[in-house]
């Protein structure tokens, strides 16, 4: 039977052929934008999973470079139990290279306190150098840099060599590949040569990146560190006044603060901070005038809320923030789906179309078959190899072109994206392009099944 | 009048394939067109017939439904005493399949096979065994097609086509074989040669054969006929030689 299904599309080669390349071009089309997705979970995972310790940011800051924080918070951080060492980091955009502006892929300043930095137990970049050396104390106040192996390509630089870096002379010192296009952005140089190069305000850093004694510890020392910070003063980050808040008069903040405390106080809203929590036992003070029956669940969450809403930084270790980007990327295969089912739809009706002028084509053979002793079942079987052949085939295709698609796209763009079509998006490919040939040929199989065998001859 | 009908039906049970008040109408469109009107007649096993008449007189469309490929508008075929309409769905694939035997006046084969799978056609979605498919060769080199086994239809000449037809036919060992104007498009050496072979089998395996044609030249003596008219039975006699 299935050898018979094979001749049959072999012989009718226009049309199979047709058939096999709106499904070829679908199936492609799928492993491409799903590799899109795949890519960026492999690069978040990978890029994360770097990161051992802990980041502390500005309350909402989506990355380092948006967030500010008062720089002698770094001392009280350090009081923190079980906390090892505390890193300031500085992250400034870099506009122009040699010269040249650089919009994409974007390039990063990171300064850090080397010193501090080479005292860690596991240092990104650091610990990734391929050539040359890591900045040392002989760098503190110098404007070496170390720098990704991409970006060294892509400006032809020696080690030794000097290069202009947002207007002014830089030399480099060292290089470092992680493999990550989301890591192999960043430029490193000393703290305090960032701070007087980008005109840095001197009370102020980025993020801290800190290491606890234990990495096992990390969940612990988080819990410590907020509660160390909560209910002390600072702003939420908000976008494009961020760089100005920091530089906001102190006595207006408080002032703006206090408002804003005494106007939710004011409200009909769940018991605040400043209330004395009350004992279990006591029956809850819910205005008569709400519908809506408040549970003490439902005010120990939005407790707990406010109290979040209080702490002005987030504490979190880099996993945390790979699972922040990987609700994105929910959102991303969504939208991947959707642009998926559109070329699928069309695949669908092309190998519907095949099978129905095949079948069409094909009466009297049917009629044959049938007038042969052949039943509804075995003609439905044989139109359903043939449109299953084409969905395997199709699918085979699809993936191998999909796949060495985001080969080319990797090696022809090898700092701006990462496709990656795991085995497990390719074998789901391939099945989902089969269901969809043997769907797609049902409804000629079943119009074929059902002809009488002398209608058949009498209509070829 | 009853006890005849009585009779009647139980010579029909005890004839290897009966028709009775056969009738059957085809639609084109909205209008009726009727293709048999009551015919009646039956087939001894191990006959040799002859169904002879002009193009219309309803020849065709009674092979069809001697082979339960079409149902009657009205009355019955009865194989071995049981009526045709009867049957499920599974039982008439089995009477197509094991019973009867097809020869199409164009051949019909499928060209996407060569000679030996075409004989193989019927039994394709069983799986075909090494003994079924020793037969198949075998029943080609009997009709003298053994340098053609590997060839497909458009490197057949019209003859051997229909040569690969009566050797699928026969692979099943039917107990009926119908054949539909099998040599219309043969010329005249090699619709001898069809005939020769059909009438070399029917002799071998006494299969009941039934020929629908309107060319008289391929009967012989003792061959039964059947002539057709507008529908109807018009007469049936045997042939003289």
């Amino acid at each position: 039977m299935f050898r018979f299904a094979l001749s049959n599309l072999l012989n009718r080669k226009a049309r199979s052929t047709l058939a096999l390349l709106g499904l070829t071009v679908a199936i492609a089309g799928m492993v491409g934008l799903f590799s899109i997705v795949e890519g960026l979970d492999r690069i978040t995972e990978e890029s994360f999973s770097r990161i051992p310790g802990i980041l502390v940011m500005q309350t909402g800051a989506p990355i380092p470079l948006f967030s500010r924080l008062p720089a002698e918070w770094g001392e009280d951080l350090k009081k923190v139990e079980g906390v090892k060492i505390v890193c300031p980091e500085i992250w400034v955009r870099v506009n122009v290279l040699e010269g040249k502006m650089i919009l994409n892929p974007p390039r990063f300043l990171l300064g850090v306190d080397v010193e501090l930095w080479n005292a860690l137990s596991h240092a990104l970049y650091r610990d990734d150098l391929v050539e040359g050396r890591f900045l040392n104390n002989d760098d503190i106040g110098t404007r070496n840099v170390v720098l990704s192996e991409s970006i060294q390509r892509e400006m032809k630089l020696k080690l030794g060599e000097s290069f202009s870096l947002n207007g002014e002379d830089a030399t480099l010192v060292g290089v470092y590949e992680t493999g990550s296009i989301l890591i192999d952005v960043t430029i490193i140089m000393d703290i305090g040569s960032v701070r007087e190069q980008a005109r840095f305000d001197p009370t102020a850093v980025s993020a801290y990146y800190v290491e606890a004694v234990d990495d096992d510890l990390n969940e612990e020392v988080i819990e410590d560190i907020r509660d160390v910070f909560r209910g002390r003063k600072g702003d939420r980050w908000v976008p494009t006044s961020s760089v100005l808040s920091i530089e906001e008069n102190p006595l207006e903040t408080m002032i703006e603060g206090l408002d804003r405390w005494l106007k939710s106080a004011s409200s009909a809203s769940p018991p605040q901070l400043s209330e004395e929590p009350k004992s279990s036992s006591e029956p809850l003070d819910v205005s008569p005038a709400e519908d809506k029956i408040v549970t003490e669940d439902d005010l120990e969450i939005e407790e707990r809320l406010q109290v979040d809403e209080s702490i002005p930084i987030d504490v979190q270790t880099a996993d945390t923030w790979g699972e922040k980007f990987g609700d994105f990327m929910s959102e991303l295969d969504f939208i991947m789906f959707i642009l998926t089912s559109i070329g699928m739809t069309i695949a669908a009706l092309g190998v519907v179309n095949t099978m129905l002028m095949s079948v069409s084509e094909r009466i009297i053979e049917i009629g044959i078959l049938k007038a042969n002793g052949w039943s509804k079942k075995h003609v439905l079987s044989l139109i359903s190899y043939e449109s299953g052949i084409l969905g395997f085939g199709g699918g085979c295709l699809g993936c191998l072109f999909g796949w060495i698609a985001t080969l080319i796209v990797n090696v022809s763009f090898p700092d701006r994206v990462e496709l990656y079509a795991s085995p497990q998006l390719l074998c789901f490919s391939l099945f989902f392009s089969i269901v969809l040939g043997l769907l797609a040929g049902l409804y000629p199989a079943i119009w074929a099944m059902r002809m009488m065998p002398m209608d058949a001859i009498r209509r070829g | 009048m009853n006890e005849n009908h009585h009779d009647n039906s139980t010579n029909e049970e005890q004839q290897f394939l009966a028709v009775r008040d056969l009738e059957k109408i085809h639609m084109r469109g909205e209008t009726q067109v009727p293709a048999l009107r009551g015919l009646s007649c039956a087939f001894e096993k191990g006959s040799f017939n002859f169904v002879l008449g002009p193009s219309g007189s309803g020849k065709s469309t009674l092979l069809y439904l001697l082979g339960a490929l079409d149902d009657p508008s009205a009355g019955e075929v009865c194989f071995q005493g049981q009526s045709l309409d009867s049957l499920t769905e599974p039982q008439r694939d089995h009477y197509r399949r094991e019973q009867v035997g097809f020869i199409f006046q164009s051949f019909n084969l499928l060209k996407t096979l060569n000679a030996v799978d075409n004989v193989l056609v019927p039994f394709l979605p069983q799986g075909i065994s090494a003994d079924l498919r020793q037969r198949a060769v075998d029943l080609l080199k009997q009709v003298g097609l053994e340098h053609r086994l590997e060839h497909h239809p458009h490197h057949l000449s019209g003859g051997e086509q229909q040569r690969v037809a009566i050797a699928r036919a026969l692979l099943k060992k039917p107990e009926l074989v119908l054949a539909d104007e099998p040599t219309g498009e043969l010329d005249s050496e090699s619709g001898a040669e069809v005939f020769r072979y059909l009438r070399q089998l029917h002799e071998e395996q006494q299969t009941t054969v039934i020929v629908v044609t309107h060319d008289e030249r391929y009967l012989e003596k003792a061959d039964r006929l059947l002539h057709l008219a507008d529908g109807r039975l018009l007469r049936e006699d045997v042939h003289n030689g």
